[in-house]
C-alpha cells in the first residue's frame, strides 16, 4: 500500500502543496476542502484551508511538515487559516481557528525558528503558543 | 461549602481555557492578550482564554477534559541528522543512521519523509540554499538506493535560516553544515 512517490521542487505548480497528513482518525472524524465535507482517512493530504472535524465519539490526529502535531478529542472543529513552513523564504506561520471541543498541540520546529509563528484562534480570544505541548478547551 | 465547591467548578468547566502541558524545556509557553501580556510559561499551568490569571490545572480536570484528544495523538514525528565531514562527505556512522531511518519509516503506515538541506552562513543566502538544497537530493538518492519506501519524499533546503549553532552571518561552523531527516 506504499510507494515512492517524489515530489521536486519544480513540481506540483497548481494543485495546492499538501503540508500535512492524517496520522491517526478514530470514529467520527472529517476533512471539509472547498465546500465538501468527507470521512477523514489516515494518510490523506492536509492543505491551508481545509477544516477539520470529529463527531460524538470521534477523534483526528495530524501531523504537519515542521513537525507540529495536533490531535483532536470529541465535538471539535478547527480550520487551518494558513500554514507555511519554509525558513529559507523567512515565511513561518501556523494560523488556524478552534471554534469547539479539545485540541492537543505539540510545537514543532516552526515554533523553535519564530515563537510567534504559532497562534490559534478562538470565540474567546487569540493564543499564542511559543512552544511545546499546549492542550486547549473551547466550550460549546 | 461542598455545593459552592461544586458549583465553582462546574463553572470553570464551562469556560473555554488552555493549559500548558509541557513547557518543552523552558522554551515553550502560551501567550495571551493584545499585547501579550498574560502569559503560561510553568507547565501545569492553566488560564482561561478570555481574561483572568493563570490557575493550577488538577490531574482529574486534565484527565476530563483532555484523555481523548491526548489518546488521539499520534505517533510523534522521528527526526535523524547528518552531520558533513569537512570534505563535505558523510562520516562513517551515516550509514547505521539511514538505515534508522529506514526502520523509522518502516514502522508506519503511512509515512512521509523529508530530507531538509542546512548550511552554515558563510557564503551568500541564496547560494546556501543551492548548497543545502544538493546536499538534501544527495541524501535522498542515498535513501532512495537504500530501497526507502514511504508515502512521500520531500526534498528541501533551509539554507542558512534554520541554524543548529547560532552564529553572525559569514561564520564557518560545521554542526552547522547537515542533513536533517524527518518521518512522520
Amino acid at each position: 500500500m506504499v510507494a515512492a512517490v517524489w515530489i521536486g521542487p519544480a513540481l506540483a505548480e497548481n494543485l495546492p502543496e499538501p503540508v500535512g497528513h492524517v496520522a491517526r482518525v478514530e470514529g467520527a472524524a472529517y476533512i471539509s476542502s472547498r465546500g465538501y465535507t468527507n470521512a477523514a482517512k489516515v494518510g490523506q493530504a492536509i492543505v491551508p484551508g481545509v477544516g477539520l472535524s470529529t463527531g460524538a465519539e470521534g477523534a483526528l490526529g495530524v501531523i504537519l511538515g515542521d513537525g507540529s502535531v495536533l490531535s483532536f478529542g470529541p465535538h471539535s472543529e478547527l480550520t487551518l487559516d494558513d500554514y507555511r513552513f519554509a525558513p529559507a523564504a523567512d515565511e513561518l506561520r501556523l494560523r488556524a481557528t478552534l471554534n469547539r471541543g479539545t485540541l492537543n498541540l505539540i510545537a514543532g520546529d516552526m515554533a523553535r525558528l519564530d515563537p510567534q509563528a504559532i497562534s490559534i484562534e478562538t470565540p474567546d480570544g487569540r493564543i499564542g503558543v511559543r512552544g511545546g505541548q499546549v492542550l486547549m478547551k473551547v466550550g460549546p | 461549602m461542598a455545593l459552592l465547591a461544586m458549583a465553582t467548578l462546574a463553572g470553570c468547566a464551562q469556560q473555554s481555557y488552555v493549559m500548558l502541558a509541557d513547557n518543552g524545556g523552558g522554551l515553550g509557553g502560551v501567550v495571551l492578550g493584545e499585547d501579550g501580556e498574560r502569559r503560561l510559561d510553568a507547565s501545569g499551568q492553566g488560564i482561561a482564554i478570555a481574561a483572568g490569571l493563570a490557575f493550577a490545572v488538577s490531574d482529574v480536570r486534565r484527565k476530563a477534559d483532555f484523555d481523548r484528544a491526548l489518546a488521539a495523538q499520534p505517533a510523534l514525528p522521528e527526526r535523524f541528522t547528518l552531520h558533513l565531514a569537512p570534505s563535505g562527505q558523510l562520516d562513517g556512522a551515516a550509514e547505521q543512521l539511514l538505515d534508522g531511518v529506514l526502520l523509522a519509516a518502516r514502522r508506519r503506515d503511512y509515512p512521509v519523509v523529508t530530507v531538509i538541506g542546512h548550511t552554515d552562513t558563510l557564503g551568500h543566502r541564496a547560494a546556501n540554499e543551492q548548497v543545502g538544497l544538493r546536499r538534501a537530493q544527495a541524501v535522498a538518492e542515498l535513501l532512495r538506493v537504500k530501497g526507502l519506501e514511504a508515502m512521500e519524499l520531500r526534498v528541501e533546503s533551509h539554507g542558512e535560516r534554520n541554524l543548529l549553532i547560532a552564529t553572525p552571518d559569514a561564520t564557518a561552523e560545521p554542526r552547522n553544515r547537515r542533513v536533517e531527516i524527518l518521518v512522520r
